[in-house]
């Protein structure tokens, strides 16, 4: 494993871990095939990654890596194979209550209107204000005028938006995101990108936040971590984006040290992404 | 458009009655299948006097609303059983996936069996009242929404499960907000299968022994071979499904307003 030039000063994982929101330490997940018990599928191997209260991480890295795993992993919805994950200092046990998760794929309830897809979570956990506090999300995020659609009755725009209301009504600590925004057109998704920044910026949350997209990665991050290609997907690069903010996801493009980063980073990704393809070519 | 398709219906319906009367009325066509010009009235009755019928049975003597409140009845009932024992076993096999393991072959069997040949035996149980007719709906609504429940259990999307999961809900929210609103809206979409099967269940559960309903009407009128009240009984039969079939695409509207139809753009 070649270890990168790394742009800016990044600290080690370990450092950080003392004060993280989140902590993976030496993470694996192997998935075995129940049809087939011989067949395994290392999907992440030793993954440390940290993340600290308040910051936006982003993992950027070749289909099929894995990226999705760490998530779910951080998230409680799936157990390690090895290693432990720490939120705010404890060992995470079931489901991780402090995060909040957006999924890639449409996670709405198609039978509940927006804004009782916004005040599911609020009503199942019992809050107080739950009707309040969804109107309010419903308002910050635009969808005050479209609160009785139902999911099929929005686009896709709306329903990623409602989405994000419904994840950060419950004003979770961590916030994970898993590609949220790879489905909505180039201009819908950069209104987006700009909004989660801005609620991010307000609420100061950490975020773990998915992505294939090189671009939005660093636009919109505090730091970049790249995954290396599958199978036995580990970190090999960590970037920190020392662009200043508050930035405009379409202008910071333009920028030199955007652009700087960007090719540092590619020069990484790379090769992985070619990796990637010769695998997913061989397999099929 | 729809109402050209409307007259065109009704055209069709009104050519279809006369063409039953031009071929039955004794000494119209000349007998072709038959030996003699009465027998096609006789095999195949007549409309007018199928309709003088109706008539008598709605209007003059008005001693049909007894027997159709019955059938009535019994397609209710039947229905609300089946589909709430249907709900409740799909709810629960779908959830414990040992508990379906074990009852699999078993819920095979009762649903290749012949359900109608249990009319007799259940006439034996439940007497020749009510009870004996709902049973037999029962059996054939149950299976329906209990497989389409069961279906509809499995295939909650995973997403959407884990979603409300990390929203924070318990096992009993996750029942109640998640998997019952996915299985109703698989009840509903096969409602109408299930509420016509109640219906069979209740007039063929009448026709094979009972004092009342429009299925007793029928096997009287059979008994005598008066084809024209069987015929009459069958078109009475027919009408009612077809109400109750749009009673229930109205309920079906009203309670899976969230689920996608077709197009909704309106011609301005």
């Amino acid at each position: 494993m070649r270890h990168p030039r790394e742009i800016g000063a990044s600290n080690p994982a370990g450092e950080r871990a003392a004060a993280a929101a989140l902590s993976l330490c030496s993470v694996s997940c192997t998935f075995v095939d129940r049809a087939r018990t011989g067949q395994r599928y290392t999907a992440v191997r030793d993954v440390d990654l940290a993340i600290a209260p308040g910051e936006f991480v982003s993992v950027v890295g070749p289909t099929g890596c894995g990226k999705s795993t760490l998530l779910n992993v951080s998230a409680g919805l799936l157990a390690p194979s090895s290693g432990s994950v720490e939120v705010f200092g404890r060992p995470l046990q079931g489901l991780n209550a402090r995060a909040g998760y957006m999924f890639q794929a449409e996670s709405l309830m198609p039978w509940r209107t927006a804004r009782q897809n916004v005040l599911a979570g609020l009503e199942f956990r019992g809050i107080a204000d739950a009707a309040a506090r969804a109107d309010d999300w419903l308002r910050r995020v635009g969808l005050a005028r479209f609160a009785d659609r139902y999911p099929h009755q929005m686009s896709g725009g709306m329903r990623k938006r409602a989405s994000l209301a419904q994840t950060l009504a419950l004003d979770p600590d961590i916030v994970l995101m898993d590609e949220p925004f790879s489905a909505l057109d180039i201009q819908t998704r950069q209104l987006m990108e700009n909004e989660v920044l801005a609620l991010w910026a307000a609420k100061r949350k950490a975020v773990l936040f998915i992505t294939h997209d090189l671009d939005e990665a660093i636009a919109m991050s505090d730091r970049v971590v790249v995954l290396s290609a599958g199978p036995g997907s580990r970190p090999i690069g960590e970037f920190t984006v020392d662009l200043p903010r508050p930035r405009d996801v379409a202008e910071v493009r333009g920028d030199a040290r955007f652009i700087e980063l960007h090719r540092a980073i590619w020069a990484v990704l790379r090769d992985e992404v070619l990796k990637g393809y010769a695998q997913q070519q061989e397999e099929t | 458009m729809k109402g050209k398709i409307r007259i065109w219906q009704l055209l069709l319906l009104v050519l279809l009655f006369a063409f039953w009367w031009a071929a039955t009325r004794p000494g119209l066509v000349p007998p072709i299948l038959f030996e003699t010009d009465k027998q096609a009235a006789f095999f195949f009755g007549e409309p007018l006097k199928v309709f003088a019928r109706i008539w008598q049975w709605f209007v003059t003597d008005a001693d049909i609303y007894r027997h159709l409140g019955v059938t009535l009845v019994e397609t209710v009932l039947a229905f609300a059983i089946g589909a709430a024992a249907g709900l409740g076993c799909g709810l629960w096999l779908a959830l414990s996936p040992f508990a379906a393991a074990v009852a699999d072959p078993y819920i095979k069997a009762l649903n290749s069996m012949p359900r109608i040949i249990l009319a007799p035996i259940f006439a034996v149980w439940f007497g020749l009242g009510i009870g004996s007719k709902i049973a037999l709906g029962v059996t054939l609504v149950f299976f329906i929404v209990f497989f389409n429940v069961y279906q509809g259990v499995k295939e909650v999307s995973p997403v959407v499960l884990a979603n409300a999961r990390m929203l924070g809900a318990n096992g009993r929210q996750l029942l109640r907000h998640v998997y019952l609103p996915s299985a109703t809206s698989w009840v509903f979409s096969s409602l109408h299968t299930s509420v016509g099967l109640a219906f069979v269940g209740a007039v063929v559960g009448e026709y094979l022994g009972s004092s009342q309903g429009v299925g007793y009407l029928i096997l009287q009128a059979e008994g005598t071979f008066d084809i024209n009240t069987v015929m009459a009984g069958i078109l009475v039969l027919t009408a009612f499904a077809l109400a109750l079939d749009a009673a229930v695409g109205r309920i079906e509207r009203r309670v899976l307003a969230w689920q996608p139809v077709g197009a909704e753009t309106e011609k301005l």
